[in-house]
């Protein structure tokens, strides 16, 4: 990899199947819905995951203030930069690398509180979403929580680029077969499915 | 049951006739003062004279002291265009206490400068004081939480002198409550000196023409109405049983000012402090103040603000600090009170968990010396206790 990875934020809470990670508001490198993040476990182990959901907390001050007729910038910027209120990024695990194999089985531990989450490269991205086929597809689509459409739509947009732009432009269309076969028992989530890649800009 | 609610159920409608009656007694009194305040309003000549003269005699005298503005002028907000620095300071303390396992004071203190009209963040300062153990004992008596709030106060002008410094006028630095200090350790020398400490710091910020403001929310203060009763007083024909009935009821400045500041942002005019302290502040220092409708509805809500003398003399400067606390108030939306001080207070509060973690750090750091770290009263552990009771 060329690029030093892109640290998002830090571990609050996890469990196997998901984590939570928090960053400021303001940071200039906010994960976007659907991004791939790994998160170092320890030297051996990585968790993969897709953003899933961007939660800003509010509280007494932040509620008061957006009652008021006219906020000034420099009360913005204070409420953004000084207060203590982390975005809190919700991740779902979709797959780890052990002992420099990918696999999209879930990892052996949750990472801890406090881990630092990088946002994947594209060659992670064409690495994990090559490593095991489309597997990694099952933990989004059992997840009953998810916005699955909308978040598969997203995650497929972002590696059709890593993917094209790694030599492999089927790549796309090829995800898309497997998520139809995969649903084709299950008529509503495929429409959805269907209906957010329709908003899709064609290439 | 914590409080025998039937029994209180019972004493509320009397409460609340009382209350309704009591209310009927201060608005005509209010009405009263009201109507000698404006007869008065452009006498101020004379009136500065019946202070002085009535403060020869009695040393006591606290009251309100009018200056060259009309008494019941109304001043209303004025535009404000420049950019300036704001700083605000607040401070919180760790009071002693002999319940817990250390007994220990610490002091802290927060500011947080902020430019208008820019898009940078504010810039946070606290500073965490813990007093020595010989501290705790000054005077060969166990520190006072009197004490302790003199030092706090002390403290917090200091932080806004030390930030003020790192910026060029216009600079409006704020905090909350008087500027006048008043504690109940007022006779001891120890108060003179910290007196004179804090003196010196509010001189060093006039001579770097740093504003400096007191805000006090809600008041309750009758300076005014003082004046006004000692005005009556002075009326040849008001009646010995008329004044008493007068001085026995007591009626805040609030009452009447809240009728004559009716549009938001309205100030009232500038009195200065006649009190038994006011001779300390002297010249630039005096102490001086006005009401200030920070609402941004019709139904007034008022500050008063105290200020020294010299921030009274350039009325450039009394409208950039007027616009400026108004401007404050309006960003907290329908409650008002200056935003930089609630930032200020929010930052500087220490919390219940951590004056226990700092209870926890010192003990540690004491066994670990092998000095014994004592423990929490038994008092204090019977509260501790897990209750199904009140203290849930």
């Amino acid at each position: 990899m060329s690029k030093l990875p892109i640290e998002i934020g830090r571990l609050l809470r996890s469990s196997l199947t998901g984590f939570v990670a928090g960053c400021r508001v303001n940071q200039p490198n906010l994960p976007a819905f659907g991004t791939l993040v790994r998160v170092p476990i320890h030297e051996k182990l990585d968790a993969f995951g897709l953003v899933y959901d961007i939660h800003m907390d509010d509280d007494g001050l932040v509620r008061q203030l957006v009652t008021s007729q006219t906020l000034p910038p420099e009360v913005i910027a204070d409420n953004r930069n000084n207060r203590n209120m982390p975005s809190e990024i919700s991740i779902v695990t979709i797959g780890r690398r052990q002992d420099g194999i990918i696999s999209h089985l879930l990892p052996s531990h949750p990472p801890i509180s406090l881990d630092v989450i990088y946002q994947c490269s594209n060659d992670e991205i064409r690495a994990f979403t090559t490593g095991g086929g489309f597997g990694y597809f099952r933990h989004i689509l059992r997840n009953q929580e998810l916005p699955a459409g909308e978040l598969l739509t997203a995650h497929l947009e972002q590696a059709r680029v890593a993917h094209r732009d790694g030599g492999d432009p089927n790549w796309f269309s090829n995800a898309v077969q497997e998520l139809i076969i995969l649903l084709r028992d299950d008529y509503p989530s495929l429409m959805s499915l269907l209906n957010a890649l329709s908003d899709l800009p064609t290439e | 049951m914590p409080i025998n609610y039937q029994q209180i159920k019972k004493q509320i409608p009397h409460f609340c006739e009382l209350a309704a009656e009591h209310n009927q007694v201060i608005h005509s009194t209010a009405q009263r003062l009201l109507y000698t305040l404006n007869q008065y309003s452009d006498q101020v000549g004379q009136l500065i004279g019946l202070v002085e003269t009535e403060s020869a005699s009695n040393k006591s005298l606290r009251c309100a002291k009018p200056t060259d503005e009309a008494l019941a002028s109304v001043h209303g907000l004025p535009e404000l265009d420049t950019v300036a620095t704001l700083i605000a300071a607040d401070g919180s303390q760790i009071n002693p206490s002999r319940h817990r396992q250390v007994d220990f004071c610490l002091i802290n203190v927060a500011t947080i400068s902020l430019q208008t009209g820019m898009d940078v963040a504010p810039v946070i300062n606290t500073e965490s004081i813990l007093l020595d153990i010989g501290e705790l004992t000054p005077d060969n008596a166990p520190l006072t939480e009197d004490i302790l709030a003199l030092e706090r106060d002390i403290r917090e002008r200091a932080a806004l002198a030390h930030q003020a410094s790192k910026y060029t006028p216009p600079m409006v630095t704020m905090t909350d409550g008087p500027l006048e200090l008043f504690r109940e350790t007022s006779n001891t020398a120890r108060f003179e000196k910290k007196l004179a400490e804090y003196i010196g710091i509010l001189s060093d910020l006039s001579k770097s023409r740093t504003i400096t403001v007191g805000y006090v929310d809600k008041p309750q203060s009758d300076l005014v109405n003082r004046l006004i009763k000692l005005i009556i007083k002075n009326e040849s024909q008001t009646p010995a049983q008329a004044m008493r009935e007068l001085e026995r009821i007591w009626v805040s400045d609030a009452n009447l000012f809240s009728e004559l500041l009716s549009s938001p942002g309205d100030r009232s005019a500038i009195y200065c402090i006649q009190s038994p302290w006011s001779k300390l502040f002297k010249e630039e220092l005096a102490l001086y103040f006005f009401y200030l409708n920070v609402s941004r509805s019709e139904t007034p809500y008022l500050a008063r603000i105290e200020i020294p003398a010299w921030c009274t003399r350039d009325p450039e400067t009394l409208n950039q600090l007027h616009a400026a606390i108004y401007r404050q108030c309006d960003i907290m939306g329908p409650r008002p009170y200056p935003y930089i001080l609630h930032r200020a207070h929010e930052i500087a509060v220490v919390t219940y968990e951590e004056t226990l973690e700092l209870d926890a750090m010192i003990a540690v750091e004491l066994k670990r010396r092998g000095i014994d770290a004592g423990s929490i009263s038994n008092k204090q552990s019977a509260k501790d206790l897990p209750s199904r009771g009140r203290y849930q």
